[in-house]
């Protein structure tokens, strides 16, 4: 009886230091940096650059991928370190350049750039370019899915992530139908295109297909099928 | 062995408590009730910039400390309560009228605090301005356009967009609409042959040109008519014998895309449907009926017991209007010219072409200045120069309502007709309004129809004088 009397006694103080108030905890792990990928976005993971849907004058440009640290800001430039993840790409070195990459003081948000280049090879091979995140002396390496990102170059057209948005209004894929739409519209990206204007793009699509099939005949994609809208 | 019976005795304890007898009280109890009294109707009629005031009185069943008590006023937007606006947390409202004018319904909330209850009462509030209903008339002053209001109450508010503006009309203005939303603001539209604009409808300043209602203006402006459908959820103008549309219902802009492209010509001679971006519509080229839905134009096909063939009319489209029971009246001619029919639709219906009349005795009907189809009886009113018709359907034959004194020409005639299910008037389709013009003066009469369809007493309620030419008119409802 006496040992449990005892036990009890050594518990009690136990009980009563869960009622000491706790002091805030500032953050002291390191800082560490990752590939932002916004809810609801169309690019999660990766991106395609396609130099078909621009000016064909355009000889290079820069792509930028959403940058965000876990951790503090600083008051200095801290500088990001990524290379190329060697295995898994297959983009020829003359089709991009890494460009430093850094986060500005007082920011916990950057981009990382790479530029990009029209080489002739585009033009029959869409370029796969695999980067990766890694440590540097200001950051370390955070949210383990999301180091790595991949970047596709190409100079034909490929379906855009927006046309994800514009199904409904669009349908099926294909490039005579991407084509076609690129120059009726003038648009190459649906990203943020809202239903009244979406609705817009269609019939302007549509009005093109009607005029050329009234000078040429049916309209035939690449695999065969005649180009319709919804 | 005895620490063993210790442990055992507390947890049988601790197993037995689970046994106790809750004693906790079960009765049902009355809660603190509240109720409202005030002296407001439940409908408040309240003017731009007065103040909207309301004291209530809340009486609790169980306690009189009004200390309970929390209190809201909150107003949202009627019938589609999209939007809201708070007003205040007193037990009596006293504010100033600063919102839109329109329709809202006013909500006052009591909460007990200690209960949590809410109770509610509501209000309709109807904010009008002076400027907020009435005939809108679109006038010709000697070779420039402006806008006059003939209101409710016998007010004339003259040049009223060259007040709102610094400026005239675009030159050529013809015609006028007022466009009733289900979830926008109401539109007032000018148009002329080749320019428009569209205007706030609170002060009539100008909001935007013409080519800036589209996402990309058309190649030629040539607008011929503007409209919406009957709920107010999609917009239509039909611009050089194209169709083009706008969905109030969705996100985005609401501006108009681009044309319908086909092998049709649109007549200006439409007939709106109820709802989503429904609208049947009369190809000229072809003579034939479509129907613009799901953002296409169809062609119809005629089911059994069709009175003529949707796709084939074979005929011109004079005119069309609504009718009773959800039809329209289109009066149809020959392409000899030399007979006129009435073809009834039922658009929303399976089948679409319900009847056919022929007319047999309405002088000067195809030639008519002006037209307007009951939605009460079988009726269709024209104007042939200074005198108004009735063509009774069924009996196939018009028969004269009134003559205006010679020399007065009628310029512009249009029945008082709620766009659909978004309004209501009381006297709907009862009232037609007529424009007249001797030459250097111009004249706006009001006429109440009878149960006859004749006009009331035989001539007119209301006339007022010293307008230019009356080109077009329109009721605006009160936004």
């Amino acid at each position: 009886m006496k040992r449990i009397h005892y036990i009890c006694l050594l518990l009690l103080p136990a009980v009563f230091a869960a009622c000491k108030k706790s002091e805030l905890q500032s953050f002291s792990d390191d800082v560490m940096i990752y590939f932002f990928k916004p809810r609801n976005t169309l690019t999660p993971d990766s991106l395609t650059y396609s130099f078909a849907v621009r000016d064909t004058a355009l000889r290079y440009d820069t792509v930028s991928i959403p940058l965000r640290i876990i951790g503090t800001a600083a008051e200095k430039d801290r500088e990001v370190r990524y290379s190329v993840i060697p295995g898994k790409s297959d983009a020829d070195a003359e089709s991009y350049a890494l460009l430093p990459a850094v986060v500005k003081a007082n920011e916990y948000a950057a981009n990382l750039e790479v530029k990009v280049l029209r080489t002739p090879g585009l033009k029959t091979r869409e370029m796969r370019l695999w980067l990766r995140l890694e440590n540097s002396g200001d950051f370390k390496t955070g949210v383990d899915d999301q180091l790595q990102y991949l970047v596709k170059i190409n100079d034909f057209l490929s379906m855009p992530a927006s046309w994800a948005s514009m199904v409904y209004q669009f349908g099926k894929y294909s490039n005579t139908k991407y084509d076609l739409i690129i120059k009726a519209t003038g648009r190459y990206d649906y990203s943020g295109v809202q239903f009244t204007e979406s609705e817009h793009l269609k019939q302007l699509s549509i009005n093109y297909l009607i005029a050329w099939e009234e000078a040429n005949g049916p309209l035939f994609d690449e695999n065969g099928e005649r180009v319709f809208f919804p | 062995m005895k620490q063993y019976l210790s442990v055992c005795l507390f947890a049988a304890l601790a197993i037995l408590s689970g046994c106790y007898k809750d004693k906790g009280n079960y009765d049902l109890h009355e809660i603190n009730q509240l109720s409202f009294k005030t002296t407001s109707p439940d409908t408040l009629r309240v003017k731009l910039f007065n103040r909207l005031a309301v004291n209530m009185d809340v009486e609790q069943s169980q306690s009189a400390d009004a200390a309970n008590l929390e209190y809201s006023w909150r107003l949202f937007t009627w019938p589609n309560a999209g939007a809201v606006i708070p007003l205040g947390k007193t037990k009596n409202l006293d504010t100033a009228v600063t919102f839109n004018p329109g329709v809202y319904k006013l909500v006052f909330d009591a909460k007990d605090k200690i209960s949590g209850i809410v109770s509610f009462k509501e209000f309709i509030v109807d904010i009008s301005s002076d400027l907020s209903e009435g005939w809108l008339l679109l006038e010709d002053l000697g070779g420039v356009q402006d806008l006059s209001l003939v209101t409710g109450l016998k007010d004339i508010y003259r040049d009223i967009y060259l007040k709102g503006n610094g400026e005239r009309l675009p030159s050529g203005s013809q015609q006028v609409r007022i466009i009733n939303t289900f979830s926008n603001p109401q539109e007032i539209v000018v148009f002329g042959n080749n320019n428009g604009l569209r205007m706030s409808y609170i002060n009539f300043q100008r909001q935007f040109n013409y080519a800036d209602l589209f996402f990309t203006a058309p190649a030629e402006i040539a607008p011929e008519e503007v409209y919406a459908n009957k709920l107010g959820v999609s917009g239509f103008i039909v611009n050089k014998g194209k169709l083009h549309s706008v969905d109030y219902a969705y996100q985005g802009e609401k501006k108009y895309g681009a044309a319908k492209e086909g092998n049709w010509v649109i007549s200006p001679q439409v007939l709106p449907m109820f709802a989503s971006d429904n609208t049947m519509l009369f190809d000229t080229r072809n003579q034939r009926f479509l129907k613009h839905t799901n953002d296409k134009i169809q062609t119809l096909a005629s089911v059994e017991g069709s009175q003529f063939e949707l796709d084939n009319v074979g005929k011109q489209l004079i005119y069309a209007g609504r009718s009773l029971s959800d039809h329209f009246n289109c009066l149809m001619k020959n392409n000899n010219d030399d007979s006129l029919f009435i073809y009834r639709l039922n658009p929303e219906g399976t089948l679409i072409a319900t009847d056919v009349f022929d007319v047999l005795d309405a002088p000067g009907m195809g030639q008519a200045s002006h037209y307007a189809s009951s939605e009460l009886y079988m009726h269709m009113y024209y104007s042939i120069g200074n005198k108004i018709y009735l063509l009774d359907i069924p009996a196939q034959k018009a028969r004269l309502l009134y003559t205006f004194p010679a020399g007065e020409t009628i310029s512009a005639m249009r029945l008082k007709q709620a766009q659909g299910l978004i309004l209501y008037w009381p006297d709907n389709n009862r009232v037609m309004s007529v424009a007249t013009w001797n030459g250097t003066k111009g004249k706006f009469y009001k006429f109440s129809i009878a149960n006859t369809g004749d006009f009331s007493g035989g001539t007119y309620d209301e006339a007022y004088g010293g307008f230019g030419k009356i080109l077009d008119l329109y009721y605006k409802w009160k936004q």
